[in-house]
């Protein structure tokens, strides 16, 4: 399709003129909204895929702690309050820094005060095994949710857990063969993203014009650099549980 | 996009690295004459002779990506096991294993033998078609395992070199170390051990020493006195549940002459393609070419 169409100047054209910006190809799409929500797509995909190579990086290097209070029968057992303890015991006596405040009691119904937390991030299939563990409390039963996270779940002695559906999984690992959910336990400062020199992640546009003589396809992306260290190896604990 | 190439057969396993998720393979076997076929969305492990139409039900291709869970089928494991003294001696019977000295393998669901089940091991050597011998020493266990299950690791995971089990320990004014897999760790690295009173040695737990030598690729020495440990042992088959014995990697403190070496797990060692197994592979020194849809 050929035609000469005036059209707004889009952020991404490098034009000489824009006030006498021509079209002379057009494409046989309307294409902004398609390029928005890629875009928006694409965004999620940059940050959740930094997300998992922080996750393999840490599972690769870290401190493995089975849990070993639960009954299923298994190695690891499924995570109860004993083996969290046992995490929170360590972190402390390495001298790691809690990663958040705790949270001061408050007269409401069905609140209790919180303590100084390390975080925990996990898999959402746990969320079930918080239930069998009595000394759990939701992230709705804290006196105040100003200072949680979205993907935070509630809490157990001094270890907040955040749950995601990328959260780690090592299929068929443990000893039964069944699946085991690694906790990432880490506190302060533990580990860290290296930034680059200049160069973080570069979302790429190519207008049609590109892609061949008939300027038929637009294309666009991302790529990023990335580079991971863990800044104190006494700080991360990795607690291995399965489900009961 | 289309991706192609060439390769001698060892009759065994071909890993073909083509960096992005595969749609189609055509292989091609141009010594023996035989075409074989892949699709995205075929089961672990099969494809579909061109020929005789015949689906490949095993040792076929499998695509995979460097993470935690690129594993092949499961494999039973079956009795007789055996074990000489020695590491290395622990012969394991799986029926057409397909493995060759080097594969990493995961162990579970074995009986009378759990004190090593959740843990991955190296295939020392390849006895026969139905028996391999593996980077461990069980003869002080009170019984060998009567059945299992193994899995082999298809390409090592994203980020090396990484957290290793230790198998055994030497204890003197020097500290040597044996892993179940080839540790791939440096001279002036420095590793953090971690040992559960359940194995022993468990002065040393928590430990942190710098590499001085090492002698073999799944052993290595750390400036460590343990002279006053207690002796490194595993514990008995129902003393699970517990915590593995493990080194992991914790920075670097080397000489100028040694230079730098990787500190920890910092190496992206992904890789993305296709596996071939034994039955699309023809025999050793058959040649291949290959033409794959990303």
């Amino acid at each position: 399709m050929r035609g000469e169409v005036e059209v707004p100047l889009p952020p991404f054209k490098m034009v000489s003129k824009p006030d006498k910006l021509k079209v002379i190809a057009r494409t046989l799409q309307r294409q902004d909204p398609v390029l928005n929500a890629a875009a928006e797509r694409l965004g999620v995909s940059l940050r959740q895929t930094e997300d998992e190579l922080t996750r393999d990086r840490l599972l690769s290097t870290m401190s493995q702690v089975n849990c070993t209070g639960g009954s299923n029968g298994d190695n690891p057992t499924e995570l109860t309050f004993s083996d969290v303890v046992n995490v929170v015991k360590q972190l402390r006596s390495n001298n790691a820094y809690e990663f958040m405040d705790g949270i001061i009691g408050e007269n409401r119904f069905g609140t209790s005060p919180t303590r100084d937390a390390y975080l925990a991030m996990g898999s959402t299939q746990l969320q079930g095994q918080f239930e069998n563990i009595s000394q759990f409390t939701y992230k709705w039963n804290y006196p105040s949710v100003q200072s949680t996270m979205p993907s935070e779940y509630g809490a157990i002695a001094n270890v907040r857990f955040l749950l995601s559906s990328i959260g780690a999984k090592l299929p068929n690992a443990s000893a039964n063969g069944a699946d085991v959910y690694p906790l990432i336990v880490i506190g302060r400062e533990s580990y860290c993203i290296v930034e680059q020199d200049r160069y973080s992640s570069s979302f790429i546009y190519r207008p049609p014009i590109f892609s061949s003589p008939l300027a038929l396809n637009a294309t666009v992306g991302w790529k990023m650099a990335y580079a991971g260290v863990i800044t104190n190896d006494a700080w991360v604990f990795l607690l291995n549980s399965t489900l009961s | 996009m289309a991706v192609y190439g060439s390769f001698t057969s060892d009759g065994v396993s071909e890993l073909l690295d083509i960096v992005a998720g595969a749609k189609y393979l055509k292989l091609t076997n141009t010594s023996a004459v035989g075409q074989f076929e892949w699709y995205e969305g075929y089961a672990a492990d099969t494809a579909t002779n061109v020929a005789t139409g015949a689906a490949i039900t095993s040792g076929g291709v499998t695509a995979f990506l460097s993470s935690e869970s690129s594993f092949a089928a499961q494999k039973s494991m079956v009795a007789p096991f055996s074990a000489s003294a020695g590491f290395g001696q622990t012969t394991i019977t799986v029926t057409n294993h397909g493995y060759v000295a080097g594969d990493i393998i995961k162990i579970t669901n074995t009986t009378s033998m759990r004190q090593i089940a959740g843990m991955f091991f190296q295939v020392a050597i390849v006895v026969d078609a139905n028996n391999f011998k593996i980077n461990l020493d069980s003869s002080g266990f009170a019984s060998q395992a009567t059945a299992g299950v193994c899995q082999k690791l298809i390409v090592p995971q994203l980020w090396q070199p990484r957290q290793k089990f230790i198998v055994g320990i030497t204890l003197g004014a020097t500290t040597t170390i044996k892993t179940s897999v080839d540790h791939g760790y440096s001279v002036g690295q420095l590793v953090t051990l971690q040992v559960p009173s359940d194995f022993g040695s468990v002065q040393l737990n928590g430990l942190r020493g710098r590499i001085s030598s090492v002698p073999a690729a799944d052993e290595f020495v750390v400036d460590i006195d343990s002279s006053a440990a207690t002796a490194f042992a595993f514990p008995a088959s129902g003393a699970v549940p517990f915590s593995f014995a493990q080194v992991e990697p914790a920075g670097s403190q080397t000489t100028l002459a040694q230079g730098n070496v990787t500190p920890g797990a910092s190496e992206n060692a992904g890789v993305r393609g296709l596996a071939l197994g034994a039955n699309v592979l023809g025999a050793a020194g058959n040649e291949f070419y290959w033409y794959a849809l990303t």
